[in-house]
């Protein structure tokens, strides 16, 4: 049984002009791409985004200095095209970082167990339409994606300090944002 | 440590990557603190409900419809007709050869770089000398042929030229004189 070809090689076989092979990177990473793109941008935007993205991934490809590291390269590309997208898109109004500074204290008791009904879900949507885009990402791509903080670092290029604060703050927002909305 | 100081931990001690020490810190404050639990369960809720969604269903010729991207991208000749515009267009062309000559590997773009360099050097090598053009003649040699036939423009020639030009067709007529004889 053939072992499925790593990354590195077919990456290798497209620089030697079997430009067909890419066909291969893109079956295997479609489904992370497409979901990642569908929990962002949401789903009548999903696949042309990540066409986009592979589209990009393809032209870009001389670029890529190391190939073993072709997934977090790609992530990289979804990030910053999902980025975009987020920022021309129209938010009237996105949490204000100042409003951090207002304690989650006096959670109310109940307040964990309104969040597991069917209804609260498109709370939840609207609640993460308000964070600002690199807040959204950051979570999505953590609670999404599961990658790791040092994944994340990698990805963002930030330390993996950076990565705590930011995902802290991400949280704390989407929790303030619920509280806003009426939850 | 302050309340607020454990709750900056929060996030990543929901996320399991906390420094072993800093890890027991938030736990022992978790046994006396509601608030923080409340908060922590809130996250795991959220998590549950809205990031768990079932994968998007994905079209079998995804793939597909991506080729068929990167190829009108690369390939400008595979354009509809009502493309061939763009088709022929500097930019088109520059972005396509700019694709394809980084695509090539480092030896084939050397076997590539001689041969258009050899094909120059054939092109460029001085044409073969045409027969049909002739070399003007010395101007001694053409006075010298011509010398029966206008005198006095021989005459007048010998006057204008250097001395060491007059020396060679002088030299020329003797020659002459002497096969004569």
């Amino acid at each position: 049984m053939n072992e499925p070809k790593s990354d590195s090689d077919i990456i290798q076989e497209i620089r030697n002009g079997e430009i067909q092979s890419f066909a291969e990177i893109v079956k295997k990473y479609q489904n992370k791409v497409l979901n990642l793109c569908h929990s962002i941008v949401g789903e009548s935007h999903a696949e042309d985004a990540a066409q986009e993205i592979f589209l990009k991934a393809y032209q870009s490809l001389p670029n890529l200095k190391i190939p073993s590291f072709f997934s977090t390269w790609l992530y990289r590309i979804a990030y910053n095209h999902c980025l975009n997208i987020l920022s021309k898109q129209k938010i009237n109004k996105t949490v204000s970082l100042d409003a951090l500074d207002q304690e989650m204290a006096g959670i109310d008791p109940t307040f964990p167990s309104k969040l597991e009904t069917e209804e609260t879900k498109e709370l939840i949507q609207k609640a993460l339409e308000l964070l600002p885009p690199e807040s959204r990402m950051i979570l999505t791509l953590r609670e999404m994606e599961g990658l790791s903080y040092k994944e994340l670092s990698l990805l963002l290029e930030i330390p993996i300090e950076t990565i705590k604060v930011r995902l802290f703050r991400a949280r704390k927002s989407l929790i303030l944002a619920l509280k806003k909305i009426g939850l | 440590m302050k309340h607020e100081e454990i709750e900056e931990l929060l996030s990543a001690f929901y996320d399991d990557e906390l420094e072993p020490l800093q890890k027991n810190l938030v736990t022992h404050h978790l046994q006396s603190c509601q608030n923080c639990h409340l908060i922590l369960e809130s996250w795991k809720k959220i998590k549950q409900n809205s990031f768990s969604q079932l994968p998007l269903q994905i079209q079998e010729n995804f793939a597909e419809k991506v080729m068929a991207k990167i190829e009108e991208k690369t390939n400008p000749v595979s354009f509809p007709l009502f493309k061939l515009s763009e088709t022929f267009s500097f930019s088109a062309l520059k972005t396509s050869f700019q694709i394809h000559w980084k695509w090539l590997a480092l030896r084939t773009q050397w076997k590539i770089a001689l041969a258009i360099s050899s094909l120059l050097f054939i092109l460029l090598i001085p044409l073969e000398r045409n027969p049909d053009i002739q070399e003007e003649p010395d101007s001694s040699e053409m006075l010298l042929e011509n010398i029966e036939n206008n005198s006095l423009q021989a005459e007048n020639w010998l006057f204008s030229e250097t001395e060491a030009q007059k020396e060679d067709f002088m030299e020329m007529i003797f020659e002459k004189h002497n096969k004569n004889i």
